[in-house]
């Protein structure tokens, strides 16, 4: 009797076990394609954010003339996107405009943080010192 | 039958049905991940297509509004002039709620829909062009109610604006 009783147990344990390995590899599996699908998403969203931002530039748009879901993206979510553009004379072959930088970062979820950033030269009047 | 077969036997009735019942709760947790991971499974392939149509409608507008040299605005329909070819060769994007269609010489030739992907458009003029900024609005998983809708806005430089019909300074919203 006493064997049989040891074999049920040991049968107990070891289902225990493998039910537990396979419940934290499935959760580590999840996190990961969680959070690789919320990077891929982030550097999307500030892909278009900064292109959006040069676009404007280009168009000679004021800042504060964002559309009211621009506004509602880059300023009112917790989550929101933070904009930094610099401006530099351009030199060489490229006298005469300005290279303009776009940074655009942004925090996951998990505290990471994600940037973009785009470059581009325009013509030095479109763009103010 | 003795005493003591009696007992052997109500211990192996009681591991059994400790076996079972811990069999049942290890069997459901297991059919919860299941379940789970193919609901996962469900959810990212719609994201993926709603990211899909996003990108296909975004190198379709951009490659028409290049290629335009005019372009007119009512508030739904983009109007993409191409001058060379004449009127009936003009590109027309009707942006809806649900959906986005283009028409080319009075034929239409894609749609983009996709479940729980909204569309709104919003044309600004700027002192040197002007700006349509397409913004797509992607609801959650219907699970997932409480999440804030994601908001990607395409910003498209438009050629100058036809006659009537363009955008007034500051811009014009839907």
């Amino acid at each position: 009797m006493t064997g049989r009783r040891a074999v049920l147990t040991f049968d107990l344990i070891a289902a225990a076990g493998l039910i537990l390995v396979l419940v934290v590899g499935f959760t580590l599996a999840v996190r990961q394609f969680v959070r690789a699908r919320d990077y891929t998403d982030a550097q999307r969203l500030l892909r278009l954010t900064a292109e959006g931002e040069l676009n404007r530039l280009r168009a000679g748009l004021p800042v504060e003339e964002r559309p009211a879901a621009a506004r509602t993206t880059l300023e009112q979510r917790p989550d929101a996107v933070i904009l930094e553009t610099s401006k530099t004379p351009g030199t060489g072959v490229w006298s005469g405009c300005t290279r303009v930088t776009v940074v655009a970062r942004r925090q996951i979820p998990g505290g990471q943080w994600v940037r973009v950033e785009l470059s581009a030269f325009l013509p030095m009047g479109d763009v103010e010192p | 039958m003795t005493t003591g077969r009696r007992t052997a036997r109500a211990f192996m009735l009681m591991e059994l049905m400790w076996v079972i019942m811990l069999g049942a709760v290890f069997l459901g947790i297991l059919g919860k991940l299941t379940i789970d991971a193919f609901y996962l499974l469900r959810v990212a392939g719609q994201h993926s297509d709603r990211m899909a149509v996003m990108d296909s409608l975004t190198h379709r507008l951009r490659t028409d509004a290049v290629r335009a040299v005019a372009y007119r605005w009512d508030g739904q329909t983009l109007t993409l002039i191409r001058a060379a070819d004449g009127p009936d060769r003009d590109v027309h994007y009707v942006v809806d709620v649900d959906g986005v269609r283009r028409a080319e010489a009075g034929v239409e030739t894609h749609q983009w829909q996709m479940y729980r992907l909204g569309f709104a458009g919003e044309c600004q003029r700027g002192l040197r062009a002007d700006v349509l900024q397409l913004e797509f609005i992607e609801q959650p998983p219907e699970r997932a109610g409480h999440l804030p809708d994601r908001r990607f806005t395409l910003s498209v430089l438009l050629p100058p604006a036809a006659g009537d019909g363009a955008p007034t300074p500051g811009g014009e919203s839907r």
